[in-house]
């Protein structure tokens, strides 16, 4: 029943993260572009601070999609030969923590974003707003909530962990 | 309880956490959260929480880490791992364990585009495995080879962990990748030398296979050559300081992802594809950077590890036996640990013992050198029998050889891997000589 809900929220992490990914991908052809003009003699000031706010929220926006693809690797190697009401029990208190650790991220990266409008901080050359930033953060944050509890809730009902890739 | 207790309880918590299942970044974030809490108090922690990760993902220095797996993936789609093993075989392919010789020059090459050690194994798994298998090479030394293989993935510059130790200990990204020249070299050659050895022992494992004309080389080399020119411009280029680390991971994220566009073989589904494995891989990382972030500030107010690393260094152990403890430790803790974690969660113990220790090193020098050790042993663990990760990945990649023979054949691998840690650690002019800081 609950895992109906796994499709459109797999199209929505998808969906943020591709933009993530896009921007991304902006911002290394903009990095490109700022080396190539300074080459010229053309320094281009402030890019670093694009890059940042930028690569920032892009982060930020492929929270939910590794959360939905199980990418948060855990270790599984001591639990394995454990009965698997137990296994199921720890995997339900992980994601529990792991909802938990949302929550409390995503809430305080609000309250910084509402600081920095409030204080009106910006970056230091391009006096771009900081609160930019964190709001485009934020609101990638909000799906990562959701994808975070329904995975919990996935947990519960008995869906083992999916088998994930994992970096170096 | 004092805060040396403290700063022992967040270990036995990240511990006790880990075993029991919870992801790796979220135990260091509640161990972290906690230890902060418990010395400061809740008001501070929820005010450093507010800005801990806009701060943390949006930095211009680690913007090189999603670039860098970026540029990683465009390799892995535009097939160019098919193209290195391709060129590779054809001045390799005919010697004696040939095809195997060709796989570790692949992986060497890839490594060079690609900065972790899974993604070269699983890419030249796909590439080679099944090349070696159809030539009738034993299933043993080929999961065997792939496993040494892909270590080159993050020992060959440009390598995620590097960059993480660089930012960590305040070292400059370009030394760090330069200094891993020589052990990479060091590394391919040691590999081959197990694979000659392996061949002459039982030949039969390695059937000979065709020998390719200099056109067909030449023609190899020609398909691959903006590889090489990329990676050149890449770490050249941060050496050199022509650019800083960040601006050469995105002219090599560019370049590469262009070439791709250029050949046909990267199209909106395959730079969907890039996007979607970047994307996991770089939330997974920057998720434990912000746990690890907040553990070792907790860590540091205890002052745990400042007085632990006093107590290493007041035993008065000769120097080279207490790094080798040190390496022993990361040896073992790498059979069961995810790499990353285990890396940030070691450092800051680690780093001011071996800061503390008289090496006849300057800082930087010292600082330098343990981190290639580190990585050396870092990358030991992840292809060492029973748990290694990588082995894992390339087991499953390729169904027809049982675990038991990958174990077998890795075996050699890994005592070279070894006996090249020794003699690096022994020997730190290999690192430093290239680096040239003083």
């Amino acid at each position: 029943m609950i895992t109906r809900l796994r499709a459109p929220l797999e199209t929505a992490a998808n969906t943020v993260a591709l933009a993530g990914g896009c921007a991304l991908s902006a911002i290394a052809l903009l990095t490109v572009g700022a080396v190539i003009s300074e080459a010229f003699g053309a320094p281009f000031l402030g890019d670093s601070e694009i890059v940042e706010l930028v690569v920032g929220a892009s982060v930020a926006s492929f929270l939910p999609l590794c959360q939905l693809a199980g990418g948060h690797v855990a270790i599984t190697l001591f639990t394995d030969r454990l009965p698997r009401p137990i296994r199921l029990a720890c995997d339900v208190v992980a994601s529990g923590l792991m909802l938990v650790v949302a929550i409390i991220l995503t809430w305080r990266t609000g309250v910084g974003g509402l600081d920095a409008f409030s204080r009106e901080r910006a970056t230091m050359f391009l006096q771009l707003p900081l609160w930019w930033g964190f709001f485009a953060s934020f609101l990638p944050c909000l799906l990562w909530v959701l994808c975070a509890a329904f995975v919990m809730v996935e947990r519960a009902c008995g869906a083992t962990p999916r088998p994930s890739e994992t970096p170096a | 309880m004092s805060n040396y207790e403290i700063g022992l309880t967040m270990f036995g918590g990240v511990l006790a956490m880990l075993i029991l299942r919870v992801p790796v970044a979220v135990s260091m974030l509640v161990a972290g959260g906690l230890g902060y809490a418990s010395i400061l108090g809740w008001a501070p922690l929820l005010a450093n929480l507010k800005t801990l990760m806009f701060s943390r993902f949006s930095s211009y220095t680690l913007s090189i880490i999603p670039l860098f797996l970026l540029m990683g993936e465009f390799a892995t789609k535009s097939g160019m791992s098919t193209g290195l093993f391709r060129c590779a075989r054809a001045y390799l392919g005919h010697r004696p364990g040939g095809l195997a010789l060709a796989t570790i020059g692949g992986c060497a090459a890839f490594g060079a585009l690609c900065g972790s050690s899974i993604a070269t194994a699983a890419t030249m798994t796909h590439v080679a495995g099944p090349e070696m298998r159809r030539h009738g090479y034993s299933g043993a030394l080929t999961t065997g080879t792939l496993a040494g293989g892909g270590t080159l993935g993050i020992l060959i510059p440009p390598s995620v962990i590097l960059v993480i130790y660089a930012l960590y200990t305040e070292q400059s990204i370009g030394a760090l990748f330069v200094a891993a020249m020589i052990p990479g070299l060091l590394a391919v050659l040691g590999y081959m030398a197990v694979i000659w050895v392996y061949v002459k022992i039982s030949p039969q494992s390695a059937p000979t296979a065709e020998r390719h004309g200099w056109a067909i080389r030449l023609r190899e080399t020609r398909a691959v050559w903006s590889a090489g020119l990329v990676f050149f411009v890449v770490v050249g280029g941060i050496y050199n300081g022509w650019f800083s680390p960040t601006e050469a991971a995105a002219i090599g994220a560019v370049a590469v992802g262009l070439l791709g566009v250029v050949n046909g073989t990267i199209r909106w589904r395959q730079f969907q594809e890039a996007v979607q494995s970047t994307a996991i891989n770089t939330a997974f990382i920057f998720l434990i950077l912000l746990g690890a972030e907040l553990f070792s500030s907790a860590l540091a107010l205890t002052r745990m590890p400042a007085e632990l690393s006093a107590q290493i260094v007041a035993l008065e152990l000769p120097p080279y036996a207490i790094i080798s403890i040190i390496l022993l430790v990361y040896l073992v803790l790498g059979c069961v640990l995810e790499s990353l974690a285990m890396v940030l969660l070691t450092l800051p113990v680690f780093v001011p013992v071996v800061l503390g220790l008289d090496l006849g090193m300057s800082p930087a020098q010292t600082l330098i050198w343990f981190g290639i050790l580190v990585l050396i042993a870092v990358e030991v663990g992840m292809i060492s029998p029973p748990f290694g990760l990588n082995l894992f990945v390339i087991n499953s990649m390729t169904k027809d050889v049982p675990m038991s023979a990958t174990y077998l054949g890795v075996a050699g691998f890994c005592i070279v891997d070894i006996l090249r840690l020794a003699l690096l650690m022994l020997v730190p002019g290999l690192t430093l000589w290239l680096t040239g800081v003083s």
